[in-house]
C-alpha cells in the first residue's frame, strides 16, 4: 500500500496542550520583547525556515520556548511538487522540531519547487486526483518523519486551473481523510481567494470538515488594480480587515473555536498593535466558547 | 513527465521570465495568468531582495539603498534559489556583482565578501560530524606539554579567515562596528580577518604577524608540535588567544594526513 493510499492514522499532536486561545506570529524584530517583558499572549508561531540554522535568533527562540508554546509553520516543503521531498529540508525541520518541541506543526497546500529551482512563494495547485496523490504521499511522509500530525493550510490564490476536478474544501477534506492530517484554516486566504474568483466564502467554510480544523490564521491583505481589474493580495502587510473579522466570527460559529494566530510579515508595527489584535481574537474566541454550537444556531 | 510537473515547470519558467508568453497548456485563463504571474514574480523578488538585504547589511550601506536594490534585482532575476534554505542564498552575490556590474569597485566586492563570511558564521552547523577519534577542545587543558606536540586542532565550522584590502576592511569596520580598525601592516598588503561566532553574534577582527602564521599552519593541518617548534615561547599565549575566540572546537592526536 502506498503512503498516499494509507488509511487515516492516529498521530500525536500538541493540541492537548494548546487551548483555543489567540497567538501571535513571532518575527525577529519583536524577539527581545518576549525575553525582556513576557507580554501576555497564549502562544507563538514562527516560520520554521527562519530557525533551521544555529543562529543567535534560534538560540533566542529556545529561550522563548521556555515561556510560551511555539508552533512551527513551514513555508518551504513544497508538498505539491511531484517527486521526492527535499530530504535535507525534512531533516532540518525534524531537528528543529526536536529542539523546540512545538505545540503544532503546519505547512501549506501549495508548491514552490520545480526543475531544481525554488521560489519563496506559495503557488496554488490544480485540484486533481494526480495532485491529491502527490500531496497525500508527501504529507504522509512528513508526518511519519516527524511522528506527529501536521496541519495543512489552504492557500490564497490569484488564478484557478480549468482542469481542477474538485473544490478546495473537497480537496482538503479528502487529504485529511487519506492522511490523518489536520487543516489550518486561514480565514484571510479564504476571503482573498473568494473575492478574486467569485466564490462564496461562507460556502467554503461550511464545506470544510470541522473536526479536522485545528487552527485559524488571521492576517491583512492589500487591494490593487491590475489591468483595470481589482485583485486582493495576501501580503500580511496591514491589520486584519473588518470583512475578515466578520468571516472569522462566522468560522467560529460554523466550525467552532480553535487556536487562532495573528500574522504580520510586511510593515511590521510596534508589538502592542499586534497584541491588541490578538486580544481581540481572544475575546471573540472566549465569546464563541460560551456560545451554543453551530447546529443550534439559526 | 507528469501533467502536474509539466504545468509547474511552465509556471515556474513564466515567473522567472521577463516577458512570459501565455501558456495555454497550464489551463489558466489568459488574463488571470498574466496578473497572477506578475504578482508571484514581485512576491519572489521582494522576498529574495529582503534575504540579500539581511545577508549583506554593510554592502547595502556602502552602496546605498537604490544601487543595492538594482543589484539585488539583477541577481535574483538571474540566479533564483535552488533550495528553501535561504540562509545560503547569495553567497556568490559579491562575485556576481563584480562580473555583471563592472561599475562596482573591488572595495565593494570585498565588503560583500566580509558580509558573506559573517552570514556563514552565523548559520554554520553547531555540531558537524566530528572524527571519531577527536576530543572536545576543553580537554586539551588536561594534556601535558609533551603530549601537546602530537595534537592537531580542528577548526570550529563557523570560524573563517579571509583577506581583503586594508581600505575595504577598514571601511567595513567603520560601517559595521562604528569604529575604524587601526592601520596594521603595510597598506598595500591584504589584511587578513578572523571571523568567529560568539555567544550572541559574530566577531570580526584583523589577524596579523605570528598569530596569522600560526593560524595558517594549523588550518593547513599542521600539528601543535610543529607549531611549538616555530613559535616557541609565544605559543602558549597565541593558543590561549585562539581558544578564547572558539576558533577551534576539537582536537585529535592523529598524525598529519599526507595529501
Amino acid at each position: 500500500m502506498s503512503a498516499a493510499q494509507r488509511p487515516r492514522a492516529a498521530f500525536a499532536t500538541g493540541l492537548a496542550t494548546l487551548a483555543p486561545d489567540a497567538g501571535l506570529g513571532l518575527r525577529f524584530p519583536h524577539q527581545h520583547h518576549f525575553i525582556d517583558g513576557r507580554p501576555e499572549v497564549a502562544w507563538l508561531e514562527v516560520h520554521a525556515e527562519n530557525y533551521m540554522g544555529y543562529s543567535a535568533a534560534t538560540q533566542t527562540l529556545e529561550r522563548i520556548r521556555n515561556d510560551y508554546p511555539v508552533s512551527l509553520h513551514g513555508v518551504g516543503m513544497s508538498l505539491g511538487s511531484p517527486g521526492r521531498l527535499d530530504a535535507k529540508h525534512l531533516e532540518r525541520l525534524k531537528a528543529l522540531a526536536h529542539r523546540i518541541e512545538p505545540c503544532l506543526v503546519s505547512e501549506h497546500l501549495s508548491w514552490n519547487q520545480a526543475g531544481g529551482l525554488h521560489l519563496p512563494d506559495l503557488l496554488p495547485l490544480p485540484l486533481t486526483e494526480e495532485a491529491l496523490d502527490v500531496v497525500a504521499g508527501h504529507v504522509s511522509r512528513l508526518q511519519d518523519a516527524l511522528g506527529r500530525q501536521v496541519l495543512i493550510e489552504n492557500p490564497s490564490s490569484y488564478f484557478e486551473y480549468r482542469h481542477s476536478t474538485s473544490s478546495e474544501p473537497e480537496f482538503l477534506s479528502a487529504l485529511a481523510r487519506r492522511t490523518g492530517c489536520g487543516i489550518l484554516c486561514d480565514v484571510n486566504n479564504i476571503y482573498v481567494s473568494a473575492r478574486n474568483h467569485g466564490w462564496s466564502a461562507s460556502a467554503y467554510l461550511a464545506a470544510l470538515p470541522a473536526e479536522a480544523v485545528h487552527e485559524y490564521h488571521l492576517a491583512g491583505h492589500a487591494s490593487v488594480a491590475l489591468d483595470g481589474q481589482a485583485c486582493l493580495i495576501d501580503d500580511h502587510g496591514s491589520p486584519v480587515a473588518p470583512a475578515v473579522w466578520q468571516l472569522y466570527r462566522e468560522a467560529l460559529r460554523v466550525i467552532g473555536p480553535r487556536p487562532t494566530l495573528i500574522e504580520r510579515d510586511q510593515h511590521l508595527p510596534p508589538l502592542p498593535e499586534l497584541l491588541a489584535e490578538a486580544r481581540h481574537a481572544g475575546q471573540l474566541l472566549a465569546h464563541a466558547l460560551a456560545e451554543p454550537c453551530a447546529e443550534a444556531l439559526p | 513527465m507528469t501533467t502536474l510537473a509539466r504545468v509547474q515547470g511552465t509556471i515556474m519558467a513564466a515567473i522567472l521570465a521577463p516577458n512570459p508568453p501565455f501558456a495555454e497548456e497550464c489551463g489558466i485563463d489568459a488574463a488571470a495568468f498574466a496578473r497572477a504571474i506578475a504578482i508571484h514574480r514581485e512576491t519572489c523578488r521582494a522576498a529574495l531582495r529582503t534575504t540579500l538585504s539581511i545577508g549583506f547589511p554593510i554592502l547595502r550601506k556602502a552602496l546605498g539603498e537604490p544601487a543595492f536594490e538594482l543589484a539585488a534585482n539583477d541577481y535574483v532575476d538571474r540566479l533564483p534559489p535552488r533550495s528553501a534554505w535561504l540562509e545560503d542564498y547569495g553567497q556568490d552575490f559579491p562575485a556576481f556583482l563584480r562580473m555583471h556590474r563592472p561599475a562596482l569597485s573591488d572595495e565593494d566586492e570585498a565588503i560583500g565578501r566580509i558580509d558573506a563570511a559573517v552570514n556563514r558564521a552565523l548559520h554554520a552547523d553547531p555540531e558537524p560530524e566530528w572524527p571519531a577519534d577527536s576530543h572536545p577542545i576543553a580537554t586539551l587543558a588536561h594534556c601535558d606539554e609533551s603530549f601537546l606536540h602530537s595534537v592537531r586542532l580542528i577548526a570550529h565550522p563557523a570560524s573563517q579567515v579571509l583577506a581583503a584590502s586594508h581600505r575595504a576592511a577598514r571601511r567595513w569596520s567603520a560601517l559595521a562596528l562604528d569604529e575604524r580598525w587601526p592601520a596594521v601592516g603595510r597598506p598595500d598588503d591584504p589584511l587578513h580577518l578572523l571571523v568567529v561566532r560568539t555567544g550572541d553574534g559574530v566577531r570580526v577582527e584583523p589577524i596579523t604577524g605570528d598569530r596569522l602564521a600560526l593560524l595558517t599552519l594549523l588550518q593547513d593541518g599542521g600539528g601543535l608540535g610543529e607549531a611549538f617548534g616555530r613559535h616557541g615561547a609565544e605559543m602558549a599565549s597565541h593558543l590561549a588567544w585562539f581558544l578564547d575566540r572558539s576558533v577551534y572546537s576539537r582536537w585529535t592526536a592523529a598524525p598529519r594526513s599526507e595529501h
